[in-house]
């Protein structure tokens, strides 16, 4: 009976993602246009390109600077809330709130605070200090990084307080009685037990991240500042010139570096 | 019990597999809605009103019918009621090579016909000599109603009967509210006449000159009445609406005639002195149950009640897609012959549309021609192929239509995903495309067969043509183009020959006469755009990427001339709204000759956007003895290529080639739209015209002007060109060099940093840095040749060594 259980849910990904990425692996070795087979051509032109070079390495900057800011800062409030207080379920929900904010609504308030005749910019001058154009200069990244952890720092907390809670109260107890502090319970016990769950949050954290685009996007339209040209970037652009063979070939290697990234994780937790 | 939740389980996992696989189908087949429009054995029609073509026969043929006599005009068509038709319309007094004193004064006629437009009868309109006309109204039984100026501020009405005969009288609208006009006129079945004033409101005219308020439109205002049997059928802002005559009380409105109201906002209210933008007739002077409708969409029949409206004829076919015809009138002979009087852009025509049974019922080939942006060039060209080959249908696509949010990107991205998926256009026009990206992947099909048998037969401007040839190929060229101009007296005539002298100049002119402006408030982004085509084609280095000093120098004079002569903020939100200096389809030109005569500003600079500019030009410059040359000549000469056009790869290519050989060709090339055209023996047609142009021979001159600044008015009188004057502009043609930059990314980019650095927002070296990541970054996407060349084994190794990791994985 299982199979036939698992049918429908397995044609929807199959006719939704396995065919469609079977047909992007089949694209990744073939020429724009026609049948024509490539070979690796496509992959030499989209790795060797300069705009996906500096779109991978921004992906990979704002990766590797958000997922653990983000995790350290959700698991603090996380283990935070754990304790007793009034007002911790209002806290949760608050958490939360940026998450239901719709993306326009988002860019919104971002070109309110951010634009170079925006909200930031009119405190700054108030108190005298340099004006700047955030989402044309440098800053724009760090603007990219905080909207993020703004968005996705309450999904993360919910995550955590789901694990911490799986911990039970009487080990903390025994420890306790065993004369072990609130910073070696944490070091000994909470960390080791919410391992696990550590896996299955950093792996949504990091597919999260890529859905940063959707705001930087519209911010900023095709061609953002640089140091926020992200992948998705590259291959939207790429998209509406018709280069779907370098997008094959980039989509390929941006998927291969997520499956390693997952592999890895996997093991190096289990070990 | 076991069992039957197995038998459950199974029912409802394959329910679910046949809701996935119908989600994944292409629609199905659909049911004809009430109130949809439905072709008439041409196939079904799409809900957004594209024909499909199917087999099938049977089938409408447009046919022109000569013009009778002397007529220039048509004022109003009809079907009397022997069956017969009758045209108003009324001719120019030609002089013959005297002044007569009546050159601006016409002659009013009455034809008829017995058969279909043949042969006619003719009947001057005695009295009306010299009188301009307002309004016609053709009478059923071939008499007609002629309604002129008075001097007291009253309507003359002249009644003829059908030999030419006439009375008249005259009235006034009782609420005397607007100044006087006539904007729709009919007989009712009565034969008393109907007016519609400008307010929207109908009255009734008694033959003693009373006008009363004869039909409660309950406050909708009317823009344009046919009145069939007892029935007016009256457009409203809003929809159609239908009234008794008899008692004056509405009757109810049609839900089916409202959905081409509704589809096109502008249609209702685009009616005007010289036509309306739809015409209504009723087959044999019926009591308007069974009504045809006519707009630019094409000729539609219905029955009131009832639930689908057959389309008869469809408008992209025929001349009444074209774009700017105006309806006089429509008259249904029987129904298979329906005659259209309109007047176009050619001239006032008559059209018999003529039903044959033996033709098929579709065109057997169809191609569809995709641009970004509208143009009414475009849609004139589709009108003139349709009828040159009434087998093939042309789709015409717009990507960018302005009134629902798609920006370039999306439109683009659309187009991608079409082209993928195999349904992509047979024939694009490539203005704002990534042009080099479409050749590069093999997409646009080598053209260098019909350029070369065009330039053959009628010839091509060469520098126009060799700058389109990509490794001995054409993949794409404009079939018209735009070309930079500055324009003042004396020494500023010669400014606009580069930039830096130019900026200088305005600087200078500003400066010596602080209290006029030096030249045209043009906004920071015309400005920019203005400057860009005439320079940009001078910053592509040869790796592609852009020259760091080129665009600096363009931004700095751009800053020089905007700081001297300081843009208006509205100017810039005009320019928002406008976009590139197009406007409903027509290429507008920027440059502004007319604000030399009446003195706002010393001297101009802008695209001039075709040959009757250019006499515009000449013409003010006779007065204001001002002269013009190219816009930074002395650096590059550059021009404006207009209406890329391309064949795809994988697109019926035949029978494209057959649509784009007529774009190049001098019969489409000789139109006086916008743009200069490619095809030589089109220019030599549209600019010779110029040196003896029928309406300076006819009328001496024409006055044209306006009211300067200070509300003082000015004038200037349009002159033909001369000899020197066409040698002139044709050497400069022959002499430009390069197309400016037409990626319209890179376009966007730099007006837009451009216009920060203008308004102070950002510094030169931040706005030039600025731009050249951009495009620079835009331009390293598009380019995995340029890639090759410059990093070669390290990215090779790279990826052969992706490729071993993957295999390990």
């Amino acid at each position: 009976m299982a199979w036939i259980f698992i049918l429908p849910g397995l044609a929807g990904i199959l006719v939704f993602y396995i065919i469609p990425f079977a047909d992007v692996v089949r694209r990744s070795f073939m020429k724009a246009m026609g049948n024509g087979f490539a070979g690796l051509s496509n992959y030499r032109q989209a790795a060797g390109s300069t705009a996906f070079q500096m779109a991978a390495g921004n992906t990979a900057r704002f990766v590797f600077t958000c997922i653990p800011l983000l995790l350290l800062l959700s698991l603090g409030i996380a283990v935070l809330l754990q304790g007793e207080g009034r007002y911790k379920h209002l806290l949760k929900s608050a958490y939360l709130v940026p998450l239901a904010i719709p993306a326009a609504s988002v860019v919104l308030l971002w070109n309110i605070v951010f634009d170079s005749s925006g909200m930031l910019n009119g405190i700054m001058s108030f108190l005298h200090l340099k004006t700047r154009d955030w989402m044309n200069t440098g800053p724009a990244f760090g603007v990219l990084v905080f909207s993020y952890i703004w968005k996705n720092l309450g999904y993360d907390v919910v995550l955590w307080t789901a694990g911490l809670g799986g911990i039970p109260g009487s080990i903390y107890e025994a420890a306790k009685v065993d004369g072990a502090g609130a910073f070696k319970s944490f070091i000994y016990i909470t960390i080791p037990n919410i391992r696990q769950v550590a896996v299955t949050i950093i792996i949504l954290s990091f597919l999260n991240s890529f859905k940063v685009f959707r705001e930087a996007y519209l911010v900023a339209g095709n061609y953002p500042q640089e140091q926020i040209y992200l992948l998705q970037h590259v291959f939207n652009n790429w998209f509406a010139e018709l280069s779907v063979d370098k997008m094959a070939a980039g989509s390929v290697m941006l998927c291969a570096v997520l499956v390693v990234f997952v592999i890895f994780l996997q093991r190096s937790w289990e070990t | 019990m076991k069992g039957k939740n197995k038998f459950i389980a199974i029912v409802t996992v394959f329910v679910m597999l046949i809701m996935l696989s119908g989600g994944c189908g292409g629609g199905g087949s659909k049911q004809p809605e009430k109130g949809r429009i439905q072709s008439q054995d041409n196939g079904s029609v799409n809900n957004d009103n594209t024909v499909q073509v199917k087999a099938g026969t049977g089938r409408f043929f447009e046919n022109g019918i000569t013009l009778p006599g002397e007529l220039q005009n048509i004022n109003a068509l009809k079907r009397l009621e022997d069956g017969s038709i009758a045209v108003i319309g009324s001719s120019r007094n030609s002089r013959n090579g005297k002044k007569t004193g009546r050159e601006n004064s016409y002659s009013y006629y009455i034809f008829k016909s017995n058969d279909k437009g043949q042969t006619w009868e003719k009947a001057e309109i005695k009295g009306l000599s010299g009188k301009f006309m307002q309004n016609a109204a053709i009478a059923p039984d071939g008499g007609a109603a002629i309604f002129s100026y008075a001097e007291t501020g009253k309507i003359n009405t002249y009644i003829s009967d059908a030999g030419g005969e006439t009375e008249s009288f005259s009235f006034e609208f009782p609420d005397k509210k607007d100044t006087g006009h006539v904007m729709c006129a009919d007989y009712d079945s009565e034969k008393n006449l109907v007016v519609l004033d400008a307010e929207g409101s109908l009255f009734k005219l008694g033959s003693d000159g009373t006008c009363k308020k004869a039909f409660d439109t309950q406050g909708e205002s009317i823009n344009y009445f046919y009145i069939t049997g007892d029935t007016l059928v009256a457009a409203g802002d809003n929809g159609i609406l239908f009234f008794n005559t008899s008692n004056g009380e509405m009757s109810g409105n049609e839900e089916l005639l409202d959905s081409p109201i509704a589809k096109n906002q502008n249609l209702a209210s685009a009616s005007s002195d010289s036509g309306w933008p739809m015409a209504f007739a009723a087959e044999g002077g019926g009591n308007g149950d069974s009504l045809f409708f006519a707009s630019e969409d094409g000729i539609f029949h219905f029955t009131r009640g009832g639930s689908i409206a057959e389309q008869l004829v469809e408008g992209q076919l025929v001349s009444l897609g074209s774009g700017n015809v105006i309806f006089q009138g429509m008259a249904v002979l029987d129904m298979e012959n329906i005659i259209i009087a309109a007047g176009t852009s050619a001239g006032y025509k008559l059209f018999l549309y003529s039903y044959d049974k033996e033709a098929k019922s579709a065109p057997d080939k169809e191609i569809t021609v995709y641009a970004l942006d509208e143009s009414v060039f475009l849609r004139k060209a589709v009108s003139l192929f349709q009828k040159q080959n009434p087998d093939i249908h042309v789709n015409l696509e717009f990507g960018l239509s302005g009134d629902d949010g798609v920006t370039l990107e999306d439109a683009l991205s659309v187009l991608s995903t079409n082209i993928l998926a195999g349904k992509g256009p047979d024939v694009l026009i490539l203005d704002g495309m990534p042009l080099d990206s479409y050749i590069e992947k093999g997409i646009l099909a080598d053209i260098s067969d019909i350029t070369g048998e065009i330039d053959k037969k009628e010839g091509l401007f060469q520098n126009i043509k060799e700058n389109s040839i990509k490794d001995g190929k054409i993949y794409a060229m404009p079939v018209r183009f735009l070309i930079p101009v500055s324009e003042g007296r004396g020494k500023t005539a010669k400014a606009g020959e580069s930039l830096a002298t130019l900026a200088r100049t305005v600087t200078q002119l500003k400066k010596d006469n602080p209290s006029v402006n030096a030249i045209p408030d043009k906004g920071t982004r015309t400005l920019l755009r203005d400057l860009y085509y005439a320079d940009s084609a001078s910053w592509q280095k040869e790796d592609g990427s852009l020259d760091e000093e080129a665009v600096k120098e363009y931004l700095s004079y751009a800053g020089q001339i905007y700081a001297a002569d300081s843009c208006s903020a509205e100017k810039d939100s005009q320019d928002k709204l406008f976009g590139d200096a197009a406007l409903e389809g027509e290429k507008l030109g920027t440059n502004q000759s007319s604000g030399l005569v009446s003195g706002d500003f010393q001297m101009s600079f802008g695209t001039l956007p075709g040959i009757y500019d250019l006499q515009d030009m000449i013409s003010t410059q006779a007065q204001t003895k001002a002269d013009y040359c190219l816009l930074n000549g002395k650096k590059v000469k550059s021009y404006i290529p207009y209406l890329i056009t391309g064949i795809t790869e994988n697109g019926n290519k035949e029978t494209a080639k057959e649509f784009v050989k007529m774009l190049f060709s001098a019969k489409a090339g000789s139109s006086q739209l916008n743009g200069i055209p490619v095809n030589r023996t089109a220019y030599n047609e549209v600019i010779t015209e110029k040196l003896d142009a029928q309406n300076v021979k006819d009328q001496s001159s024409i006055a044209f002007g306006g009211a300067d600044g200070d509300g003082k008015m000015y004038g200037y009188e349009h002159i033909n060109l001369t000899k020197k004057d066409i040698k002139k502009f044709t050497d400069i043609i022959e002499s430009l060099e390069k197309p400016s930059l037409t990626n319209r990314v890179i376009q966007e980019i730099v007006l837009e940093q451009g216009s920060a650095y203008l308004l102070g927002v950002k510094s030169l070296e931040e706005t030039t840095d600025t731009i050249l990541k951009k495009v620079n970054l835009y331009l390293s996407e598009q380019g995995g040749i340029l890639w090759e060349k410059e990093t070669g084994w390290h990215g090779f190794l790279y990826c052969q060594g992706l490729q071993a990791y993957l295999f390990f994985i």
